[in-house]
């Protein structure tokens, strides 16, 4: 079971009506989508499972797998990018 | 860690703050980007474009406002934040704006004065309008002119004229630009469009743009021609009732001042596609009559004055647009288009590079002796126009809105000066004044539709996307 944790290097705020997010140390900029800004605004030191389950209630007729799985997706790229970690429970 | 941040802030050259009744708006002209700012933010931001000592403005905001120490040093680690995740400061370095690249094609839309003739006789006239020039194109050359335009690979294809009724082939000619793929609109006074015809016009145009400059019969009547506010008006409900695009197109004179509200309501009650508001220049006929123009204080204050208008209207959605509201938050501009993005071809196939730039000095060739596409991509003079932008247009380099406006209206200023590469100061100080008022009605809180649509379903898969320094527009 992974624990996610937003990066301490990382700022966000939502500026014109996006999720916009900066890396401190290399001064890179992302923007998330309205869904991409869901789970961001629930991720912190949270596990994948309850993340998927806060969007499933945003989301209730979606499929639970392509949830997960799009959960998943989102959340390598922003590791990818340094903007989260994954500890290990 | 934030307060670490401070050091390695950059100010983005010539950040503005924008003062206005006691508040500030922060601008980085140079992505085109602004923001509402509080007092402190304000503080901040003055203090470190001032170049001042970085590590006395905590003590600074702890004297000018009152704060704790504690306070001080939250509220500066939050408006460090907010500016960076704003572009109102950089990190470690500004970064370099990409260069403009024009597209390979730019040509989108071709405009055709299909007649010098119209019904009525505007005092405002750009086209100086009357009766058909002896070598307009016929039914067979304006075809064969939008099949030079498909090649051309311009999208749309727009009428205007004199008025564009006034051809009998009209709707046999729009037709044929129909059937070739065009985006095909017109813009016309609505004095034709009737009950007969109206489904006729419904099936071939995508968009009917109407003359209506008055929101009071009298007034129109007496600038355009008795009875023409009434059949204008018909034309856009009948228009409306038979699912056309409609806009609007209004010239706003010293008359028009007294009913805009009136004419912004009939707007309002209806559905336009756009309402584009336009102060009468001193261009075609409307040089001869240059009283009606609006003062200079009457057009500084114009953009003010109209923001007043929707307030009272509760036009908080509204689809009017003014004379230089070119640009957009966030995209920079830098060139008006004429040349470029469009073309204006006249009665007798002669090519101009903007419906409003028909003088001597513009004309370039004619249609019927070379294709549209070759004289688009080789005429010295079009090659001219497409290649003055604003970062080397010497009035526009140095100033701020640059980004945003584009340079304006070529032919606005030319109708001043008479010089393609001038700026006439009076429109550039409309232009800046549009731009604050826009800028300002953009700002405080977000919009309920400009928030995030948390069901958008269509937009459902989270994503990550990476932000780009800054998306350039031409």
């Amino acid at each position: 079971m992974s624990r996610i944790r937003r990066s301490p290097q990382v700022i966000w705020d939502v500026v014109d009506g996006v999720m916009v997010l900066c890396h401190t140390d290399s001064a890179e900029f992302f923007e998330l989508n309205p869904t991409g800004a869901i789970v961001w605004s629930v991720c912190d030191e949270n596990i994948i499972d309850d993340v998927v389950e806060r969007l499933q209630e945003a989301y209730p007729s979606e499929d639970h797998e392509r949830l997960t799985a799009d959960v998943w997706d989102l959340i390598r790229s922003l590791q990818e990018a340094g903007l989260v970690q994954l500890q290990s429970n | 860690m934030i307060v670490d941040l401070l050091d390695r802030l950059v100010v983005p050259s010539r950040l503005g703050l924008i003062y206005r009744g006691g508040e500030t708006l922060g601008y980085n002209p140079g992505l085109n980007i602004w923001h509402r700012l509080d007092e402190s933010c304000t503080e901040v931001l003055r203090w470190l474009r001032a170049g001042r000592d970085r590590d006395r403005l905590e003590g600074h905001l702890v004297e000018r406002f009152g704060y704790t120490p504690e306070a001080a040093r939250e509220r500066l680690q939050e408006i460090v934040k907010w500016c960076i995740l704003r572009r109102l400061l950089y990190l470690d370095r500004e970064p370099s704006l990409p260069e403009f690249v024009h597209p390979v094609n730019p040509l989108a839309t071709v405009y055709w004065i299909c007649t010098q003739a119209c019904n009525l006789r505007c005092t405002y006239c750009y086209q100086e309008a009357t009766v058909t020039r002896p070598h307009e194109l016929s039914t067979a050359e304006a075809k064969a002119l939008i099949d030079q335009v498909v090649e051309a690979g311009a999208q749309t294809f727009v009428f205007t004229g004199g008025e564009p009724f006034t051809r009998r082939d009209l709707l046999e000619v729009a037709s044929y630009s129909k059937s070739r793929g065009l985006r095909t609109n017109v813009i016309t006074n609505g004095h034709y469009i009737r009950n007969k015809n109206v489904e006729s016009i419904a099936e071939i145009f995508d968009l009917v743009t109407i003359s209506l400059d008055h929101g009071l019969p009298e007034h129109h009547d007496r600038h355009r021609g008795a009875g023409s506010w009434e059949r204008a008006l018909n034309a856009i409900d009948l228009l409306l009732e038979a699912g056309v695009r409609v806009d609007v197109n209004s010239v706003l004179s010293r008359l028009g001042l007294q009913d805009v509200k009136e004419l912004l309501r009939l707007g309002r009650t209806r559905r336009l596609g756009q309402h584009r508001i336009v102060p009468q220049f001193p261009m075609g006929r409307g040089a001869c009559s240059r009283n009606d123009e609006l003062t200079p204080t009457e057009l500084l204050q114009l953009n003010d004055q109209l923001s007043d208008v929707k307030r009272d209207l509760e036009d908080n959605e509204s689809c009017v647009t003014m004379e230089g509201a070119y640009g957009k938050k966030g995209l920079r501009r830098n060139h008006c288009g004429a040349g470029l993005s469009e073309v204006s071809i006249d009665p007798e196939g002669w090519v101009y590079p903007c419906k409003l730039l028909q003088y001597p000095q513009f004309r370039t060739q004619n249609i019927r002796d070379a294709r549209l596409m070759d004289i688009f991509r080789n005429n010295p003079l079009l090659r001219s126009t497409q290649g003055k932008v604003v970062d080397t247009l010497h009035p526009c380099k140095t100033c701020i809105i640059k980004n945003d406006c584009g340079g304006g209206c070529r032919g606005i200023h030319v109708s001043f000066t008479q010089e393609y590469s001038q700026t006439h100061p009076l429109f550039c100080s409309y232009l800046r004044r549009a731009f604050e008022v826009r800028a300002w009605g953009s700002t405080g809180d977000v919009p309920a539709h400009r928030k995030a649509q948390f069901h958008d379903v269509s937009g459902f898969q989270p994503r990550i996307i990476p932000l780009s320094e800054v998306v350039s527009k031409s």
